[in-house]
């Protein structure tokens, strides 16, 4: 095992004739005498708001709004009560922006995470958005499960306007400045699909059938 | 699998009168095309992106002995593991081992072009129950199939062909209506929902391997990457060590690229960041994470004129603008990659004396090149490997010395002259205007006529009686 | 443009191995618009083709060789004109034959800069007005792939056929794929090479033109063969036929008059 970590690493380096590798620094520097571009990047000439509602409608997701966190269990309602939810629960995130607010009985509100795997539809918390793509950004950890984001039919994401925005990049300087990355990061555009049907566009492969994004602000 | 580049000649022929294949290529074929054009209009400094692109991959590439250490650095401080693995052979037996010490009985798959290169699926099913998770893998993996597609591996199946396999396999039963695409999509899901739920491992690929954070960058639209390394107890990722990029900025760079080049996406459904194994904290996720790094002929490349090839994103734009691809699929090329990277790639990772049609099979009209995300020059490469087949003698007998006859001839241009001076009126007597038999011209006249040579002479013959010059 | 006194620019013209023996009219075609446009044409006696088909086939030596030939027999010229888009890009890539630094590489790289396919050089270097023509009918255009990507001929032919105003473009739907000729691959994979000029061919009939046009005689040969097997009444020409009215000659493939 550490023979072919050796052996790799020493062809990697007669590959590119040197026996020690340069630090990181001198990579670095190299890496910015090659990019002398201006970050090629999709423009659009509305608000970030709108162009992340924008390309989430683009990608088959969905969209409210609400002044204020507290609305959100009547936004949640809204939502839920046109839809055929098959006797599945809802259950909630372990965030504390949603277990404290005050969930109406007739919701039917589960907080135990332990029976996600049973629920037709998971709240969560949304950490950023990004304008450019109508991504939601979901790190995990214990405010956020991983497996929330995939196993239920609908994704409901609680996003504050103020975290929305522009570029992806922006994330990760945020997510680094606070610490190092999580064990994942799912960045989320729209319900799960597939083409792989004679290229036919479906909805709903293996991960949620629909996304709704709740903006709060 | 089975490698059988030397048929493609035969294989070709058998797709070009498949009909169910030429039906399903049809249907795929301007779809990609288009998709791809319309997403590069949102961002119309697409080409200045291209050469960010390629800056980034030939920088990682120059650098990778010291984004390797780095990533594997990072990868181990947050609670993973890196392994290393020359060849195909020491890949297989580095996974088999980590499921044998996980005392595993059931893996779940996520679609990886790596893990195909190096055999993965033979040797896993004959040791555990191993199940595709990304439809098109399951679809093929049902029909015992390899890929024909590196992002669209059932591409060639219709959906007659998906409800008999569904039915079969699902029902035990045939010959039922055919089944509507949403139909066939939910019950997989449902079949498929089990299997993610009592895996034990879970085995991905890596779109990107980040360098400073050590992260495992994957993209999908089903969502069947995250539930295959979210839910079993064990992640393994295999990839090749040309998917380093240097941080988490330039893999923003590259997906950009990736999924407009790929599906015509500004960017799939999910893209997926890991980072390590699961946190003392964590309500979710794998217990262990190894990331097997392999070499499988990687390095070789690394050191020779065909470097470039290492940027390949496996997009696989290059064969969704590939005419030769549009023909005849992806299973003619014989192995894991088809198109114009596979007529490179099988010949760098299998030899090209098994292979030598894939690199010929190939008008040089460079298409591929102008839509390849990292700008790799693929007809070049591609005619370098003719230059190597050319000069190894793996070209044959008859066909070198038929050029180089040629070639004598042309070095000589008064008797080149004087030969094609009197072949013109020799042909002139198989037709008139175009002949549909001519001697020693079979290949052609298999599927068109024969122009025949027009006018009076040859243009320098006319040229001389008109400028009233004496031949010397 | 070039004032009355000055010299007027000397063209060496590669006529390319394939007009040379199949279709003479293209390189008088071509002889005569460099005229009209004011250049002194000359075609060197000693040359055969530019090396593609041993290029293209891994035969290295030979394909320098003849590059040493065009090399020298074209070292006088302030211009090389090809009708055809691969043989000049062709001769663009010779350089990439000789050593970084030998003399070779310097006379190739001199060459190169000096080398025009002639669509582009009439409409680019010379900057002819669109020639009138009363040439008229539904055509369809070509873009043969050598022109197209390595020398970036698109919109050159189209201005220049725009002095034709009885002249209707119907656009090809697949414009930049590939006819299936590809030199040497045409009849390696003749199978393959088959479907796809039936494809291009579908395409072209798809338009309702009555001439298909284009700037490379391979391409067109291998159209103008595929067209005539389905029995297809379109006809087949190079460009440079329709821009100086030599469109009285058979169109490619076709029957020539008697006598």
């Amino acid at each position: 095992m550490s023979e072919q970590r050796a052996e790799i690493l020493r062809r990697v380096q007669q590959a590119l004739g040197r026996q020690k590798a340069p630090s990181v620094d001198i990579a670095a520097a190299d890496l910015e005498t090659r990019l002398t571009d201006n970050l090629p990047r999709p423009e659009w000439n509305t608000d970030s708001l709108s162009r992340f509602c924008e390309r989430l409608e683009a990608a088959a997701g969905s969209h409210a709004r609400v002044s204020s966190i507290n609305e959100v269990p009547r936004a949640v309602g809204d939502y839920l009560e046109n839809l055929e939810t098959d006797g599945h629960k809802t259950g909630l995130s372990p965030h504390p922006r949603l277990t404290e607010l005050d969930w109406p009985e007739d919701l039917g509100i589960d907080r135990e995470f332990a029976n996600a795997r049973t629920w037709g539809t998971a709240i969560a918390v949304g950490y950023m958005g990004i304008a450019e793509t109508g991504s939601v950004v979901m790190p995990s950890g214990p405010t956020r499960p991983t497996t929330l984001n995939f196993l239920p039919d609908r994704h409901i994401v609680v996003l504050a306007i103020e975290d929305i925005v522009d570029y992806m990049e922006s994330v990760w300087d945020r997510l680094l400045a606070e610490g190092e990355m999580p064990r994942t990061v799912n960045v989320i555009t729209g319900p799960s699909r597939t083409a792989d049907v004679e290229q036919t566009l479906q909805l709903g492969a293996h991960g949620p059938r629909s996304l709704h994004v709740i903006l709060v602000g | 699998m089975a490698v059988a580049e030397a048929d493609f000649r035969a294989r070709a022929r058998k797709a070009l009168s498949d009909e169910d294949l030429q039906s399903a290529l049809a249907k795929a074929k301007g779809g990609f095309v288009d998709k791809r054009a319309n997403a590069i209009l949102d961002l119309p400094e697409f080409e200045a992106l291209r050469e960010r692109g390629r800056q980034i991959k030939d920088h990682t590439l120059a650098h990778l002995d010291t984004y390797l250490e780095q990533f594997e650095g990072n990868v181990t401080r947050q609670g993973g593991q890196v392994h290393y693995a020359l060849d195909a052979e020491s890949a297989r037996e580095t996974i088999l081992g980590i499921c044998r010490d996980a005392a595993a009985k059931q893996v779940i798959k996520a679609k990886t072009m790596a893990g195909e290169e190096v055999g993965l699926n033979e040797a896993l099913e004959a040791e555990f129950e191993t199940v595709e998770s990304d439809l098109g893998e399951y679809i093929i993996q049902l029909a015992k199939e390899p890929p024909s597609h590196i992002i669209a591996p059932a591409v060639h199946k219709t959906r007659a062909q998906i409800t008999e396999l569904f039915d079969h396999h699902h029902h035990q039963k045939s010959g039922g209506p055919l089944r509507e695409t949403p139909d066939l999509v939910d019950e997989a899901r449902g079949v498929l929902r089990e299997k993610f739920l009592g895996a034990d491992i879970g085995i991905s690929g890596a779109n990107f391997l980040v360098a400073e954070t050590g992260t495992i960058t994957l993209v999908t639209n089903e969502g069947n990457a995250d539930l295959s390394t979210s839910l079993p107890r064990v992640h393994i990722a295999i990839a090749g060590v040309e998917k380093l990029v240097p941080s988490m900025r330039e893999v923003s760079s590259m997906l950009r690229l990736l999924a407009r080049s790929a599906t015509g996406q500004q960017i799939t459904a999910y893209t997926t960041f890991i980072t390590g194994a699961r946190r003392p904290e964590d309500l979710d996720g794998p217990e262990e994470l190894h990331v097997v790094l392999i070499d499988n002929g990687r390095t070789r490349m690394l050191g020779d004129e065909f470097r470039e090839m290492l940027r390949c994103i496996r997009c696989g734009a290059c064969m969704n603008h590939c005419p030769v691809y549009s023909a005849i699929g992806g299973h003619a090329y014989g192995w894991v990659y088809p198109g114009p990277m596979g007529a490179v790639l099988t010949p760098m990772f299998r030899g090209l004396d098994s292979s030598q049609d894939l690199p010929n099979a190939c008008t040089l009209n460079g298409r591929c090149q102008s839509v390849c995300p990292v700008k790799i020059r693929l007809p070049y490469l591609i005619r370098r490997l003719r230059d190597q087949s050319f000069e190894q003698q793996i070209t044959g007998p008859f066909a070198r010395w038929a050029i180089r006859t040629w070639g004598w001839l042309a070095r000589r241009p008064a008797l080149y002259q004087q030969l094609t001076g009197l072949m013109r009126p020799a042909l002139r007597l198989f037709g008139r205007g175009s002949a549909r038999r001519v001697p020693l011209a079979g290949a052609w006249t298999a599927g068109r006529d024969f122009p025949l040579p027009s006018g009076k002479g040859t243009f320098q013959q006319q040229w001389r009686e008109k400028r009233g010059e004496k031949r010397t | 443009m070039a004032d009355e006194q000055a010299p007027r620019p000397q063209v060496g013209l590669f006529v390319t191995c394939l007009v040379d023996f199949f279709r003479p009219g293209i390189g008088f075609a071509s002889v005569e618009l460099l005229e009209q446009a004011g250049c002194q044409v000359t075609v060197p006696e000693a040359q055969s083709c530019c090396g593609q088909p041993a290029y293209n086939s891994g035969d290295l030596a030979d394909t320098a060789g003849l590059a040493r030939q065009v090399i020298e027999n074209f070292a006088a010229f302030d211009y090389v004109v090809a009708p055809s888009g691969s043989c000049a890009g062709q001769i663009k890539k010779y350089p990439d034959l000789f050593e970084t630094g030998s003399a070779w590489r310097r006379r190739a790289e001199d060459l190169a800069g000096r080398t025009y396919e002639i669509l582009s050089f009439l409409d680019e270097v010379m900057q002819i007005e669109p020639p009138r023509s009363d040439f008229s009918g539904r055509v369809t255009y070509h873009d043969s792939c050598s022109g197209l990507r390595q020398l970036g001929i698109k919109d050159q032919p189209r201005r220049l056929l725009s002095g034709s105003p009885a002249l209707e473009l119907n656009e090809l739907s697949e414009s930049e794929t590939c006819c299936g000729f590809g030199g040497t691959f045409c009849v390696k994979y003749p199978d393959i090479s088959t479907r796809m000029v039936n494809d291009k061919t579908d395409d072209i009939l798809a338009t309702g033109a009555e001439t298909v046009l284009g700037g490379d005689l391979g391409c067109l040969m291998n159209i103008a063969g595929r067209l005539k097997r389905r029995g297809a009444p379109v006809k087949v020409r190079h460009a440079v036929e329709v821009l100086a009215g030599h469109t009285s000659e058979p169109a490619i493939g076709d029957e020539e008059e008697a006598g």
